[in-house]
């Protein structure tokens, strides 16, 4: 329960469930810094901040999915006699 | 002009890296670049704060998390003043009293990335500073629609 935390004291222990979609606020943080040194005009800034996002995000789940795939089909046929 | 060329005409700027190592963006702003600077403080003040609300004061550590710190570092100052409140107000306290401020398993784990990748994308933009690809801020109008004007 989150009752009684105090916030940037005490860690947010409600996220533990659903910590996998902290990694939404991530890409967008490195995507705000990076497209902030790469783009020349102001216009196209936040849609490529969108876009990196988007592509940080995708790209992580992709590997995610080909490494539960490695572990729960992969690897047991390879380690059977 | 090409690229090579535009690239020897700026020189390294110290300065710049230096400030933008005790405040994000700071660099940026010494070189005029102001839209920039304040983007990338903008960026890497969300993910230090987004660190520290996920993962509490404990997610920057020199003791525990070495090897983290050193990532965590680049963003500068204000990492190091969260590692102090750490020090003095966490580490010393008894197990019992520690329990609910101390951050585990994924709490502690996304609060110290966060941080981390904070202070690796503040070490690009000090080096963006040091040497900026550009010498202009980014411009509010296209190229296309400075052509036409």
């Amino acid at each position: 329960m989150s009752l009684g935390w105090i916030p940037f004291l005490e860690p947010m222990n409600a996220v533990q469930a659903v910590w996998y979609l902290l990694l939404i606020p991530m890409a967008f943080g490195i995507s705000i810094v990076y497209r902030a040194m790469r783009e020349e005009t102001y216009l196209t800034y936040w849609r490529s901040v969108v876009v990196m996002s988007g592509q940080i995000i995708l790209g992580i789940v992709a590997i995610a999915i080909f490494l539960g795939l490695f572990v729960q089909l992969i690897i047991p046929l390879l380690s059977q006699p | 002009m090409n690229h090579k060329q535009r690239h020897n005409e700026i020189s390294p700027n110290v300065s710049a890296l230096i400030l933008g190592w005790i405040w994000p963006g700071m660099g940026q702003l010494s070189l005029g670049q102001k839209r920039r600077g304040y983007l990338v403080m903008f960026g890497v003040l969300f993910l230090v704060l987004c660190g520290v609300l996920v993962g509490g004061i404990d997610a920057v550590d020199h003791k525990q998390d070495f090897l983290w710190f050193i990532a965590q570092i680049w963003c500068g100052p204000i990492v190091i003043v969260v590692d102090l409140l750490n020090q003095w107000f966490i580490a010393p306290l008894p197990v019992e009293e520690k329990a609910t401020l101390v951050g585990l398993s994924h709490a502690n784990e996304i609060g110290i990335l966060f941080i981390a990748m904070a202070g690796l994308m503040n070490f690009v933009a000090m080096l963006d500073a040091l040497q900026p690809g550009s010498k202009v801020d980014l411009e509010r109008r296209s190229f296309e629609d400075r052509g036409n004007a």
